[in-house]
């Protein structure tokens, strides 16, 4: 142990070691072999190949395809997140039957029949039902976690509630929204189940066609399908670490 | 002695030779008798050694078929025979890709008698994974079973190592309480005349996520082609590749591709097979592409109407089948062998006939076991066996890309 104090580099590996071990093991070897893979580097016969992305970007279907996973992922995540700091909002305040209204939001919905319809409405709703609970959640806490006195302090100053709200507690509140919005596109972009149930036929979400390439034993397209969707999911990760860095520097520069 | 083991491993060899499908080995744990087995001393051979393995894992990719498997076959198996079977339900594409990791990865499998996908053999053959011993030639129940489910199974010679135990049927689907008989349609262009006057009230299974949809859209190549073409589409010897380059690009297929742009105008497309019947059921649809077995199964279910009723359309419609099969390195081969030769018995073909309207392969298959009840949901004998046409399941697969390229891509 002595020994390893001497050695800090090597302590910290050790230490990172279950952790960072867990993770390559679990997430970064998969991922690699997805990788590989879709570049046809992995089964009996490997060999270079950029056609299983080709297919992807030049196949209308798949382009099709494709734009209906986005959809899928990001009309529900949008759906979602106008309702939930609606919801967020509203927990916050005391009312009569507050604590009914709060169980309630959790309770599966009856959705009504909305199966195979073009716009994928019963996708929508059946994935905004889902994952409302998740991102209420995460948004309420996001707002409450904004000091009740800044929001006193803008109306004292001024500002009316819409303004209070717009210009001083969304930003405040945003790396926590932005959160949630990250994390329930890439489940509402990638999700299986429900496309699969309630989407229309046609056209077919990458998801659901994924699961087509496995049954084919087409494994190479699978690598690449989920190669892309991933990619997807890295951007918008992205996105998110260049929004909050901005949103922190602003922070930074009103100081 | 070591050249005494040597020559009577090789007489083995020989011996065995006979019972295995062609030149590649055979099953990894058979012993030298189980190797040597033929249809007249099978009972003698194979029972006591199933009996010293003592178990049989059996893996099941239909799961309307679980009681049927448990009622009709296992109980009975283990009474009789004393083995355990160890049963599990399985997803057939996850199975399968199981099966194949497996053998790259050279371990046993975790199956011994797998029933699987009629269409699967493409994809578990070239990996290996399909044991190759002849169970047609071997198998005292399969002594009836014609070639056609036994050898060359939907076109492709599986050398009777994968042999159909349950057939089915697609079939149109109707509620004749909403569709009277004069106005049934009789051939694909009087399906397309019926759905174009009433829209929506034709459901027609997705072919890529329902097989009654794929059969329906083979039957229809099938219809509207003649010469060459159809030659092509009953060509099973082509590859993937071959199939979906002869699918997306033929000419001769146009007017299947007319014919589906039009029916699509009008017909309801369906995300499964039970999504097709759950619209009929629900009154949304009148008319469907359905499966036999299936609208037995949701008729005593009481999940279809009794005024439910099949026929099929003129020059055919595509029959099927799923096989029972031994993998390459089953642990138990012997009491799979004998499980899967007590499914090709008499009365289990008989009772999951009357349960599932699941049709026997065996010729000598004797009809006047399935009671009345049973026979006034099945398809009427004046279209049934004559409109039956065999599937071509890799063809399939290529006209359902070519029909999502051709036609869905454009709406």
């Amino acid at each position: 142990m002595i020994g390893l104090h001497r050695r800090p580099r090597l302590e910290l590996m050790l230490l990172l070691l279950p952790g960072a071990g867990f993770l390559a093991a679990l997430f970064g070897f998969p991922l690699l072999t997805a990788l590989l893979g879709s570049f046809g580097l992995v089964g009996d016969d490997p060999a270079l190949t950029l056609k299983f992305y080709a297919r992807i970007f030049t196949s209308t279907v798949l382009l099709r395809s494709l734009a209906t996973s986005l959809y899928y992922g990001v009309v529900p995540v949008a759906v979602t997140v106008v309702l939930a700091i609606v919801l967020a909002l509203a927990l916050r305040r005391h009312f009569a039957g507050r604590k009914l209204f709060n169980g309630l939001y959790k309770i599966p919905l009856k959705l009504p029949k909305m199966v195979r319809d073009p716009w994928g409405i019963g996708v929508i709703a059946a994935t905004t039902w889902k994952q409302l609970p998740f991102m209420t959640l995460v948004i309420t806490g996001a707002f409450a976690a904004i000091p009740e006195d800044i929001r006193h302090a803008a109306r004292t100053l001024g500002a009316g509630p819409i303004r209070a709200f717009l210009r001083i507690e969304l930003p405040l509140a945003l790396p926590g929204i932005t959160a949630a919005v990250l994390l329930t596109f890439i489940g509402s972009m990638g999700s299986f189940a429900i496309p699969d149930l309630v989407g229309a036929p046609n056209p077919l979400p990458l998801s659901v066609r994924m699961v087509r390439a496995f049954a084919e034993g087409d494994m190479s397209q699978v690598f690449a399908i989920g190669m892309v969707l991933s990619a997807f999911a890295f951007a918008v990760l992205i996105g998110y670490y260049a929004l909050t860095s901005r949103v922190g520097t602003a922070k930074g520069d009103s100081r | 002695m070591k050249r005494l083991a040597a020559f009577a491993l090789t007489t083995t060899a020989l011996i065995a030779t006979p019972c295995f499908a062609d030149a590649q080995p055979g099953l990894k744990h058979a012993s030298p008798e189980l190797a040597a087995v033929t249809r007249d001393n099978f009972y003698d051979v194979v029972v006591p050694l199933a009996k010293a393995e003592g178990t049989v894992v059996m893996y099941n990719f239909a799961g309307s078929f679980a009681d049927t498997w448990n009622e009709g076959l296992l109980k009975r198996f283990e009474e009789k025979y004393g083995i355990k079977v160890v049963y599990s339900d399985v997803k057939g594409d996850q199975a399968d890709q199981q099966l194949i990791a497996v053998q790259k990865a050279g371990q046993d499998s975790p199956v011994d008698a797998y029933f699987a996908g009629g269409g699967d053999y493409s994809i578990l053959a070239p990996s290996g994974v399909v044991g190759n011993i002849n169970l047609g030639a071997v198998l005292p129940n399969l002594a009836t079973v014609p070639s056609q489910f036994k050898d060359i199974v939907f076109g492709v010679d599986v050398h009777g190592t994968y042999p159909i135990v349950h057939r089915n049927q697609t079939a149109i689907g109707y509620d004749s309480a909403v569709v009277s008989e004069a106005d049934l349609p009789k051939d694909f262009d009087a399906l397309l005349a019926w759905s174009t006057s009433h829209p929506h009230q034709f459901a027609m299974t997705l072919p890529a996520k329902g097989g009654s949809g794929g059969g329906f859209l083979f039957s229809a190549a099938l219809n509207y082609t003649s010469g060459d073409c159809r030659a092509r589409l009953l060509n099973y010897s082509k590859t993937k590749d071959e199939n979906e380059d002869f699918a997306l690009n033929d000419t001769c297929l146009a007017p299947v591709w007319d014919y589906f742009g039009k029916l699509l105008d009008s017909a309801e497309l369906t995300n499964g097979n039970a999504d097709t019947l759950n619209l009929i059921n629900n009154k949304q649809a009148a008319m469907g592409t359905v499966w036999e077995d299936q609208v037995l199964t949701f008729l005593r279910t009481k999940q279809l109407p009794e005024s439910f009723h099949l026929t099929l359309l003129k020059n055919g419609q595509v029959g099927s089948g799923d096989a029972f099969f031994v993998p390459t390195t089953a642990l138990h081969p012997a009491a799979a062998m004998l499980l899967i030769n007590e499914a090709f018995g008499m009365d289990f073909q008989a009772f999951k006939m009357e349960t599932k309207a699941s049709r026997s392969p065996r010729s000598d298959f004797d009809a006047t076991k399935v009671s009345a009840e049973t026979r006034k949901y099945l398809l009427p004998d004046a279209v049934y066996p004559s409109l039956s046409v065999a599937a071509n399941w890799p063809m399939t697969l290529a006209l359902t890309k070519a029909l999502d390229e051709k036609i869905l891509s454009k709406r």
